[in-house]
């Protein structure tokens, strides 16, 4: 049950990054602007992130979920910065 | 003594409680960045403005706030049944991820919520009169 779990979230995981990008592009396409598509896209990743760190079982898992959301954040506050 | 719930037991219920909460709230996040995929692409299609990109924006924000809710549940379900220092160890770094992002997800929500409202006109001053 734990490991049929596992697997769909890990194989929704790269589906939501394809969702990311694909809105992403429409936004930049349809007149959003870069700053709304990076925004965008790292919410979906955001998302993704939060599956991935679901399945997260040993340190290194936890490490590498909570590395990657922190850079993601860090990079979506200094996108938005209006200067 | 008599052993009313033996730990197996205990850990076996808490075990599928803790895979049907988070499984609630994995749905809830696949669910609504699908929903919010569609949306983005009606938006896009139509090519609104910016401020429809926020509103949707502000929709995924609040599935997937759901969904972290749903998760930190499931925490705090595992706490009941944590055999292991070690275990402990990881499922407060997993809990103390999920928390500081819900916080930063509704201060988010809140912030984006608050500049589409401003955006958006004023209602005629005798509408709410009658």
């Amino acid at each position: 049950m734990a490991e049929v779990t596992g697997a769909v979230a890990a194989s929704l995981v790269p589906l939501l990054v394809v969702m990311g990008l694909a809105c992403a592009l429409a936004v930049l396409l349809s007149g959003g602007g870069p700053r709304g598509a990076m925004a965008v896209l790292l919410d979906f990743l955001l998302a993704a992130g939060l599956l991935h760190l679901s399945q997260a079982q040993t340190w290194a898992a936890i490490t590498v979920a909570a590395v990657t959301t922190v850079i993601r954040k860090v990079v979506v506050a200094g996108f938005l910065l209006r200067l | 003594m008599v052993d009313l719930l033996p730990q197996e037991a205990l850990q076996e219920v808490v075990d599928q409680l803790v895979r049907l909460v988070e499984a609630a709230g994995a749905t809830v996040i696949f669910v609504g960045a699908v929903a919010a995929f569609v949306r983005f692409l009606r938006v896009a299609l139509r090519r609104r403005g910016e401020q429809e990109f926020i509103a949707v924006r502000l929709f995924l924000g609040r599935f997937l706030a759901l969904g972290l809710e749903f998760q930190l549940a499931g925490d705090v379900l595992r706490t009941a049944v944590a055999p292991s220092f070690q275990q402990i160890g990881q499922l407060a770094a997993i809990a103390a991820i999920r928390t500081a992002l819900n916080f930063f997800l509704s201060r988010e929500i809140e912030r984006e919520g608050r500049a589409v409202g401003e955006s958006r006109p004023a209602p005629p001053s005798g509408a709410a009169n009658g």
